[in-house]
């Protein structure tokens, strides 16, 4: 038998005994790279209330922050989510590698998606775009990120974070919807290795002018414990306080795996004096049961804030 | 029906010179035998040419006087293998006649002839140069015993008897020199074929010239069995029992060129002692003696008014009597180094449709079985291996097809699927692992009357997936053809029932990861229902 022959039938019989699938331990600890969704994403008991003017109005305010912060997540993660849906396309001792893949609606457009290992306990990872026939090593990164497994905690408990950059693609023309251009950036830390669970959410958007120039920033603070407590820290800007000035608050808000909880909101730029303080309580079933509003005495309620559940600082 | 050639029985075997008694040595017997189903591409496979073979080897050295270190068995062998033995038993021959001893060489073929050859696999042996290789030899004695087809072209030169016409005073003076040349029997004349019977698991010569070795050509009742009372045994059971066959009678042929006159005694029966005795008041008739396997261990024909005795390994045995409406059956134990004498009165009557010699038949076509039980299998590379596939156990079915492709072969099916909990380790994910395997054996078993062994190789289809109790983790799966060989034992408990005890090793190449060798052990315990 001739040495080709010898080669080819090894060849085929490799070929034969090879296996096929996804079965692997390895692709398990890429996947845990990625941050979950639910890690990451606030959660606040619902209110059960029919008319939503009876909810507590820091109550309400932390419901719709959440609401928000958690669509602006959603739409991210749920891409990187990819990777546990679909095997990797290729694997190196180091890498998994999921594309590229044609987008299915920015048309001419493709993705892939990439974890790296950079050491035993650090992943790193990318989500990129091209457009489809550009050359191998021309990708435009939406998503970068990184992650520390904490093994003595779970393996997918870790310290990470991500930043979604938008400058990348939009200089590559890509094609945005529902204005996703104004977004700049969306920077994300997270903690995930012990209780309780904190995140660090802050959002750079462009104002519409046109001139990508102006950019108003979002940020909130998120914890959580393993009892259902929660708290929440963010900024609302709007016309709070009567007068020409935007009002703009810093609402901290804790509650309790009841539902029920405090928040405070402290002035810090608007028509009445900076560093003025509300105080404001409710039940589990979110109406106020404590109100102090000192720019709207008349909103007040109840005179005896000991009533307020009593909620450590996360 | 051997179509091509089948028999071939040569022994080469002592007789004496007529001269004085006083003056007979001692007869040191030599024996090969060779038996091979194979003929070449041109010919069809026997079925029954090895296993004739090995009824001749034991029959010789257990009752013919043939030391086993002087028997060579060859099942299988190619001509140079044949001609190699002859020359390694004729140095140890002349070695032997050095010392004064007088020599004797049976030798005995069982196999395809074909174009005036034997057939050996895809070797020849042309039918003259062989009868002269034997002829020159220096054997004071040479038997040869051809069972193949149209093997009377060995006989036809010189000497040849279609008949067993001898009436040749035998000299019973058994291992005493009293003749000494070449002496030639084959199963079938130059134009018959030789032929095989699945309802006695062997060639039809072969078969009565083994049950008259045993004592059913002891016509003398002196409990040794002659040349020339197994060839007329033979002679006339082989040309009874074609006569009516598709491929017409056939008939023995003998041919011999003796100095000195008397018979050699081939076989004696009573010297060990051991198997059964036909009494003189037993009711005449053939009688048949069928093993724990099915097979006809012996086919006697016994006449009013005499015994015969036959030897018989020790073990249980069926006993069959024809009669024009009826059968007579029973069994007989036959202890070790006894001979056991076979009531009448422990026979019964029993249809027809209760023929123990149709198990010999069942057992040596093709026929299929059914076997389920349960497995349990490991990887070798625990506990990373284990983390990735998890000790499991399956049920399993096996379906078997054996004596198709070859006698004592196993074509087997089999499919498996079995479940277990795992847990990958390094990401502490707790799973559900299910497992399911197709594969195809091909084993070969030496049926024993109790215990059959087997070995073989096999070839695995696995499909593996895994669920993890997690919801963050899709599921996952791992298909890979895994070859492996097979090794056990089937325990027959009942006549078509067997207990079969089974380990499996196998490679298990698993590349998604990293190019692992993962080896796997398998245990079974199944139960076995012959269909």
């Amino acid at each position: 038998m001739t040495s080709e022959r010898v080669t080819t039938l090894t060849l085929v019989l490799a070929a034969a005994l090879a296996g096929c699938g996804n079965y692997s331990n390895e692709d398990l600890e890429y996947m845990n790279a990625v941050p979950d969704r639910d890690d990451l994403v606030a959660s606040m008991p619902p209110s059960a209330l029919r008319n939503m003017d009876e909810e507590a109005e820091l109550a309400a305010v932390t419901h719709n922050a959440i609401a928000t912060s958690n669509a602006l997540m959603d739409g991210f993660l749920g891409i990187v989510d990819a990777v546990r849906v679909y095997q990797p396309t290729s694997r190196t001792p180091n890498s998994r590698i999921w594309g590229p893949v044609r987008a299915m609606r920015e048309i001419g457009w493709q993705w892939r998606f990439i974890v790296i290992r950079d050491a035993p306990t650090m992943f790193t990872y990318r989500l990129e775009f091209q457009r489809v026939g550009e050359a191998p090593d021309k990708w435009a990164a939406l998503l970068t990120g990184w992650f520390e497994p904490s093994p003595s905690s779970g393996a997918r408990r870790g310290v990470g974070g991500f930043l979604v950059k938008t400058s990348e693609l939009r200089i590559a023309g890509y094609p945005f919807e529902n204005r996703g251009d104004l977004l700049d950036s969306i920077d994300v830390g997270y903690s995930t290795r012990e209780f309780p669970i904190n995140v660090e959410v802050r959002v750079d958007q462009f104002v519409d002018d046109g001139t990508y120039a102006n950019i108003n920033t979002v940020q909130y603070e998120y914890a959580t414990q393993a009892d259902g407590r929660g708290a929440m820290r963010f900024t609302l800007s709007g016309q709070f306080i009567e007068g020409p000035v935007v009002d703009t608050l810093l609402v901290t808000t804790r509650w309790l795996a009841s539902g029920a909880g405090r928040g405070e909101a402290t002035v810090t730029q608007g028509d009445a004096g900076v560093g003025l303080v509300q105080v404001q309580c409710w039940g589990p079933d979110f109406r106020q049961t404590y109100n102090d509003k000192p720019w709207k005495i008349l909103d007040n309620f109840g005179s005896d804030m000991s009533i307020c559940p009593d909620i450590p600082r996360l | 029906m051997r179509a091509a050639l089948n028999i071939a029985l040569a022994s080469l075997l002592l007789v004496a010179a007529a001269a004085a008694p006083a003056r007979a040595q001692v007869l040191r017997r030599f024996a090969i035998v060779a038996g091979n189903d194979d003929g070449g591409g041109d010919t069809r496979a026997l079925l029954y040419a090895g296993a004739d073979a090995r009824k001749v080897h034991d029959i010789l050295t257990r009752l013919g006087g043939v030391r086993p270190e002087d028997a060579t068995l060859l099942v299988g062998a190619s001509s140079s293998q044949l001609l190699s033995a002859i020359v390694s038993v004729e140095a140890r021959a002349a070695d032997a006649a050095r010392r004064g001893e007088k020599t004797a060489l049976f030798f005995y073929y069982s196999g395809h002839a074909k174009d005036g050859a034997l057939r050996l696999g895809e070797t020849r042996i042309p039918i003259d140069s062989f009868k002269a290789r034997v002829a020159a030899s220096q054997f004071d004695v040479r038997v040869a015993i051809l069972d193949s087809c149209r093997s009377g072209a060995l006989t036809r030169t010189k000497g040849a008897r279609k008949l067993p016409a001898f009436d040749i005073q035998a000299d019973n003076t058994n291992g005493k020199m009293t003749a000494k040349g070449l002496v030639i029997l084959t199963s079938s004349t130059s134009d018959e074929d030789s032929q095989e019977s699945d309802a006695i698991g062997g060639s039809y010569f072969s078969h009565h010239l083994a049950s008259g070795l045993l004592g059913g050509a002891d016509r003398s009742g002196d409990g040794r069995v002659t040349l020339f009372e197994a060839y007329a045994y033979a002679y006339d059971r082989t040309v009874a029992d074609t006569a009516e066959s598709a491929g017409g009678a056939q008939h023995p042929t003998f041919s011999y060129d003796l100095a000195g006159n008397g018979d050699l005694v081939l076989t004696d029966v009573v010297v060990r002692n051991e198997g059964v005795y036909f009494p003189r008041e037993a009711p005449s008739g053939v009688y048949y003696l069928v093993d724990g396997r099915g097979f006809v261990a012996a086919e006697i024909s016994k006449g009013d008014g005499i015994d015969r005795r036959v030897a018989l390994s020790p073990g249980r045995y069926r006993v069959k009597r024809r009669l024009p409406d009826r059968l007579r059956v029973g069994e007989i134990d036959v202890p070790r180094g006894r001979m056991i004498a076979l009531a009448e009165a422990t026979l019964r009557d029993a249809p027809f449709s209760d023929d123990p010699v149709k198990g010999g038949r069942v057992d040596i076509t093709s026929r299929w079985s059914l076997a389920a039980g349960a497995t349990y299998q490991s990887v070798f590379a625990a506990p990373s291996g284990a983390s990735l596939f998890p000790p499991t156990g399956m049920l399993a079915v096996d379906l078997s097809l054996r004596n198709f492709l070859r006698r004592d072969w196993i074509w087997s099916l089999d499919l498996a699927a079995g479940s277990t909990d795992g847990l990958a380790t390094n990401v502490g994910a707790p799973f559900r692992f299910t497992e399911m395997s197709l594969a195809s054996s091909l084993l070969v078993e030496w049926p024993g009357q109790y215990v059959t062994p087997f070995v073989g190789g096999r070839l695995a289809m696995l499909l593996m997936g895994r669920r993890f109790t997690d919801d963050l983790y899709p599921a996952q799966f791992f298909s890979t053809l895994s070859p492996g060989v097979v090794g056990g034992a089937a325990f027959r408990v009942m006549p078509n029932t067997s207990v079969v005890a089974r380990g499996r090793l196998h490679y298990l190449l698993y590349n998604v990861d990293e190019d692992r060798s993962l080896g796997y052990w398998e245990l079974a315990a199944m139960v076995s229902y012959d269909l």
